[in-house]
């Protein structure tokens, strides 16, 4: 085979390759199918069997056609996706079209080009995390391809043989001689490609570019303003989380093990994350209005966003950055600790006033960022001594509605309930108020947490058909049970959505939060008088009211342990690291990551080893490193690296065994010509460093071995050299195979030699 | 053979290759976007794309350190005949292969008109460390002349061959391309007056280098123990000898005018290149017979008369000063022959080559050897041979 065969191949499964990433990227499947037909039959009938070729004039008329067609397509769905979809797919037509074209050099460049913009386009717009993988079976691919076509271009042309006093044909024989000069062919070089060596320095090649396309990509600054989001990524649709709650529809929906997002708690100060003692409850929508069984957002005449608050208000927690990365959805609502703080200036940040919850959009309301991956940090306030607190201060307009109080007129169980669980509490005490109705929801036997929604009452209301018949409901009846009791005690309270908790990933130290997380819950409001000591300098705070039972909110701390992560968390760890650091690699990341970490760095050898520089590499140590994956990562690198000797030396060991059998067999069948066991004899004298010369014939090599050997080697091995020595004689030009007793003989006299040699101390002749 | 080594410690060179600036472009495209709109994967992509042209940056460097490189040539070939170069590479680094390597070799004329040099190239796929490849590239070479072989370049593209890395090997080698050979036909003889045979002989003598084998006789007292006829002698008795034979030994006179006009056409320059041929080919031709005295009168740019014994160094000779020399529009066959009729023997042959007709009883040019007996007995039995005459190739013929 030769590479002008192979490389065909090669130029076909990459252009393949080309168009289904692009294909992925754009969620059109029919391209890559057509491709998947029609690249194989141009590969097999224009490069392989030559029958059939395209023209360069139907190429150029089909090329315009293409042209054409992608242009009307551009003009009839203007956009920016739009157009560069029609682009890329303009690319894919073009590329069907040279396949179909005999190849040359030019034509094959052109065919790697566009391949290689295929890529292009489809990196802006893919979001996926199979796309890296696919980008590196891509980059193995494409360097062989390379490969295979600098060599065929480097071929010389097939050389006419110089003729023989080359004469011309013209008058002038002797001026007009024409004179020429040829190479001799160098043979084809896939025999020489087709190697472990190749194949290790090909291994070679991929790691040094992807180490170089690592350093590239970390250290090339980045200064653009995220401006392109491509909305092709699947959205995944809402099924834990819901701005509104209806009670009775949401069954089964809330096991859904869907990715939401990612989210870090980080000490402000050391920026190092960690996790809380107790479940956080990230909070998305507020909802106050209860009607007929669902709850609904305040009706809203006209939607108002502003700028999310660049400071915490008094009597905040620590000082936490929650980081998170949230994945497409069809709600623009964000989900935090709440009170929160814009520190980073984030533009595409808003507080929708009226509804009082965060979203992803600009300040102006025009674009929606739902439909795209989001990387957003806040600071938090409700976080105190690594725990969610359970009461938060109020953000500025929170708690001056008056819908909090709002109940509906026909709940009168309900009052009645609400009357007798307060009993004589006093109504000025609103935290007490809540602590018993809390209580009454979650502790004993009344009630059973259920995922199966009670069927819906034919008439009156579900909560009451809740708290009076079936007695068992999912978070949503519990939330509203406890809302409505609480306003019927005269607490004015509201339902949250959003999420609590998430799966904790040791590794990269984060939540995982999914669908099936999704959670409601109680936030009561308390004025200033309501207030414990300390609390004197708000005007009002949240009071977290977690009424649904089963689920322990105190978590142990389990930092400490030595666990292997699962799979699934090395899954999300991987997830997480794509998002935030490939994905989400912009100004910031890059700043904290990579330019401080190593501005430390080169502090400390600038300083020294004195005792500022020790304490602050102590310091950067507990920010930047983390211990477990450290100690995992080495076992690991370690297994590996044994694993990889222990394979070598059962492979030589192996190879040299069939090597041995192999001479043996043949020395067996007669030795027939073969000179094998002088070739060994060779091998076993260049490992003590005797090479027989180019001028030395067996015998004055032999002579010369004999003479330098000496003691119990000389003794062991010398007969055996001569022995060996002679027999090649015989068989190589005396053309007198071995008998079957002088294989035999000769096998042991090399055997014999071999031992001999093992503890002869190495020695080279000059 | 020659053989120049010239171990390989020269600055090296590195460019991007066409493919290289368009790969570099699609790589700016890839870059503005990734940096304008902070797209990631795009600027991922362009990591990759970047660590690709570094690497193969850093493998074409790596892959020609060290490398050497040898050239075995002849030194000298006939016009037309085929020439066979050699090219050696050697990696004598202890790893590290060198893939692709191209040796670009030029071959040029030194002096007179600045044509084209031919170029060569020559790939070797693999050269492992302590490895040694060969490679050979062959040609003909039409024009008579001094040539430069040299200087060659060593480079390679590998892997992706977006970078080049090269390397100047700026030493060269000269090859003398001499005339092309011809053949003189049977009818060549009849070019010659009635009497320029006359003084032909045969002469038998002793010894191989004397001539052909002729014949066996009886050993006499001076014979050389080494023309003794072993089994001839063993046969018969006593010791018998080899005798060999030499023919057509006469001195011999060659007058070489490469006239042209001051402006000369392409029929002109032809026939100046046959003119050259014809004299070579006579040269090869007396050298190859024996040990006659030659005397050779050069008519051109560069007069020159030479005189002495054929033998096959001066046959190289001969040829050398034949194939750098150059035709004059001055007249200088006369002051030659001239300087020719002082250095050759009364009795020798005697042959004019001209790109032009000669009429010895020009007094416009030959005047001045008006009182020369000698000039007159040239006269006399000299074989004029224009190569502008119709029927020359009945005579001599250059495949």
């Amino acid at each position: 085979m030769q590479v002008a065969r192979v490389l065909p191949l090669f130029v076909a499964v990459l252009s393949w390759l080309g168009t289904l990433l692009l294909g992925l990227s754009e969620r059109n499947v029919v391209l890559p199918l057509v491709a998947t037909g029609l690249i194989p039959v141009g590969l097999v009938l224009v490069d392989w069997l030559r029958v059939v070729r395209l023209p360069s004039f139907g190429a150029n008329l089909a090329a315009l056609l293409a042209l054409l067609f992608c242009g009307i397509e551009t003009w009839q769905r203007w956009g920016d996706e739009s157009q560069l979809l029609a682009v890329a797919n303009l690319m894919i037509y073009l590329q069907f079209i040279l396949v179909f074209q005999e190849k040359n050099q030019a034509r094959y460049w052109l065919l790697l080009l566009i391949s290689a913009l295929q890529v292009a386009v489809a990196s802006a717009l893919s979001l996926e995390m199979y796309f890296g993988g696919l980008l590196l079976v891509y980059l193995a691919i494409a360097l062989v391809t390379l490969i295979l076509f600098l060599f065929h271009r480097q071929q010389p042309e097939t050389p006419a043989p110089p003729a023989a006093g080359a004469s011309s044909d013209g008058r002038w024989p002797l001026l007009d001689a024409h004179t020429n000069l040829a190479a001799r062919p160098p043979g084809d070089p896939l025999g020489e490609l087709i190697s472990w060596a190749f194949a290790a320095q090909l291994l070679r090649m991929v790691a040094a570019t992807l180490s170089l396309a690592v350093l590239v990509f970390l250290f090339v600054p980045r200064i653009g303003r995220p401006g392109w989001r491509p909305y092709t990524t699947t959205v995944a649709r809402e099924t834990g989380f819901s701005e509104t709650v209806a009670l009775g529809d949401l069954g089964g929906m809330s096991e859904n093990p869907e990715e939401v997002m990612r989210v870090q708690f980080l000490d402000a100060n050391t920026g190092y994350p960690y996790q809380l003692v107790n479940e956080p409850l990230l909070r998305g929508s507020t909802l106050t209005r209860y009607v007929s069984g669902r709850w609904i957002q305040l009706p809203s005449t006209q939607q108002v966003f502003e700028g999310v608050p660049e400071d915490l208000p008094p009597a905040s927690g620590d000082e936490v950055i929650q980081r998170t990365t949230i994945e497409p959805l069809d709600t623009e609502v964000l989900f935090a600790i709440y009170p929160v703080a814009n520190i980073n200036d984030d533009r595409n940040l808003a507080f929708d006033t009226n509804r009082r919850r965060l979203i992803r959009r600009d300040r102006q309301g025009i674009q929606d960022l739902s439909r795209t991956q989001y990387n957003f940090d806040l600071a938090t306030g409700g976080i105190r001594n690594g725990k969610q607190s359970e009461l938060a201060p109020a953000m500025q307009g929170d708690g001056l509605m008056l819908q909090l109080m709002e109940l509906p007129d026909d709940l009168a169980r309900l009052q009645q309930l609400a009357d007798e669980i307060v009993g004589d509490i006093p109504i000025t005490d609103r935290l007490a108020r809540a602590r018993a109705i809390e209580a009454y929801l979650r502790e004993g036997d009344r009630f059973r947490y259920s995922l199966v929604a009670p069927p819906t009452p034919a008439s009156g209301d579900p909560v009451e058909h809740f708290l009076f018949d079936t007695r068992q409901g999912h978070c949503e009846y519990f939330a509203s049970a406890a809302a409505l009791l609480l306003r019927a005690a005269k607490v004015p309270a509201r339902l949250i959505v959003g999420y609590k908790g998430g799966d904790w990933n040791s590794l990269g130290r984060f939540y995982q939060v999914r669908q099936l997380h999704a959670h409601a819950w109680v936030e009561v409001y308390l004025g200033r008088r309501h207030l414990p000591r300390g609390w004197e300098n708000v005007h009002g705070a949240w009071l977290t009211i977690d009424p649904t039972p089963g689920i322990d909110t105190e978590l142990q701390v389990a930092d400490a342990g030595w666990g292997i992560p699962s799979l699934q968390q090395l899954g999300d760890f991987s997830q997480f690291m794509w998002s935030n650091y490939v994905l989400g690699m912009n100004a910031r990341r890059q700043s904290e990551a990579i330019y401080e970490p190593i501005a430390r760095s080169a502090g400390f050898l600038v300083r020294g080893a004195g005792p500022t520089g020790f304490r602050e590499l102590r310091d950067w140590l507990n920010i930047g490193f983390n211990w477990r994956a450290g100690v995992l990562a080495g076992v690991a690198c370690a297994l590996l690296a044994g694993l990889f000797w222990a394979g070598r030396r059962v492979f030589r060991f192996a190879a040299r065994r069939w090597r041995r059998y192999r001479r043996r067999r043949d020395l067996a069948r007669g030795g027939a010509s073969r000179v094998d066991f002088y070739r060994r004899l060779q091998e076993l004298l260049a490992k003590q460093g005797w090479r027989r010369r180019a001028n030395q014939t067996p015998r004055e090599f032999a002579e010369e071995v004999l003479a330098r050997l000496s003691g119990p080697t000389q003794a062991g091995g010398g007969p055996a050299i001569s022995q060996v020595t002679e027999a090649f004689y015989q068989v190589r030009f005396g053309q007198e195979p071995l008998s079957t007793g002088e294989a035999e003989a000769v096998t042991r006299g090399l055997d014999e030699l071999a031992a001999a040699l093992g503890t002869a101390p190495s020695r080279r002749v000059s | 053979m020659s053989t120049l080594d010239f171990p390989f410690r020269r600055r090296y060179l590195s460019t991007v290759c066409r493919e290289g600036w368009l790969f570099l472009g699609v790589m700016a495209f890839v870059f503005l976007a990734a940096l304008l709109r902070e797209i990631n994967l795009l600027m991922a992509l362009f990591g990759l794309m970047g660590g690709l042209f570094l690497f193969n940056w850093r493998s074409v460097l790596v892959s020609l350190r060290g490398l050497r490189v040898r050239r075995k040539l002849p030194e000298r070939v006939c016009a037309g005949d085929l020439l066979l170069v050699e090219v050696e590479l050697e990696n004598p680094r202890p790893r590290g292969t060198s893939w692709a390597l191209v040796v670009d070799d030029t071959i040029r004329r030194r002096g007179g008109a600045a044509d084209r040099p031919l170029e060569v190239s020559l790939l070797c796929n693999r050269l492992k460390p302590g490895d040694r490849r060969r490679l050979t590239y062959e040609g003909r070479i039409t024009q008579r002349g001094r040539y430069q072989v040299g200087p060659a370049r060593l480079s390679t593209s590998y892997p992706v061959g977006l970078m080049k890395s090269l390397r100047w090997l700026p030493e060269s080698d000269e090859l003398l391309v001499y005339p092309r050979l011809g053949r003189l036909t049977r009818r060549w003889q009849q070019l010659f007056p009635e009497g320029a045979h006359g003084s032909r002989r045969v002469d038998r003598r002793l010894g191989s280098a004397e001539g052909e084998f002729h014949n066996l006789r009886q050993w006499h007292e001076g014979d050389s123990q080494r023309w003794v006829h072993w089994r001839t002698t063993a046969r018969r008795g006593e010791v018998m000898v080899r005798q060999f034979e030499r023919h057509g030994t006469q001195d011999l006179l060659l007058l070489v005018d490469l006239w042209q006009p001051e402006e000369p056409d392409r029929a002109a320059r032809e026939n100046v290149e046959l003119a050259v041929s014809l004299a070579a080919t006579l040269i090869a031709d007396v050298c190859r017979r024996g040990t006659a005295e030659l005397v050779v009168g050069l008519a051109g740019a560069s007069p020159d008369v030479t005189s002495g014994a054929g033998s096959t160094a001066r046959m190289h000779d001969l040829l050398e000063r034949l194939a750098v020399a150059e035709a004059g529009s001055d007249d200088s066959l006369p002051t030659v022959l001239g300087e020719a009729l002082a250095a050759a023997g009364v009795s020798s042959k005697a042959v004019l080559v001209s790109t032009r007709e000669c009429s010895w009883g020009d007094a416009a040019r030959f005047g001045s050897l008006a009182d020369d007996a000698r000039f007159h007995a040239l006269a006399a039995k000299c074989a004029c041979i224009d190569v502008a005459r119709a029927d020359l190739p009945d005579y001599f013929t250059v495949e």
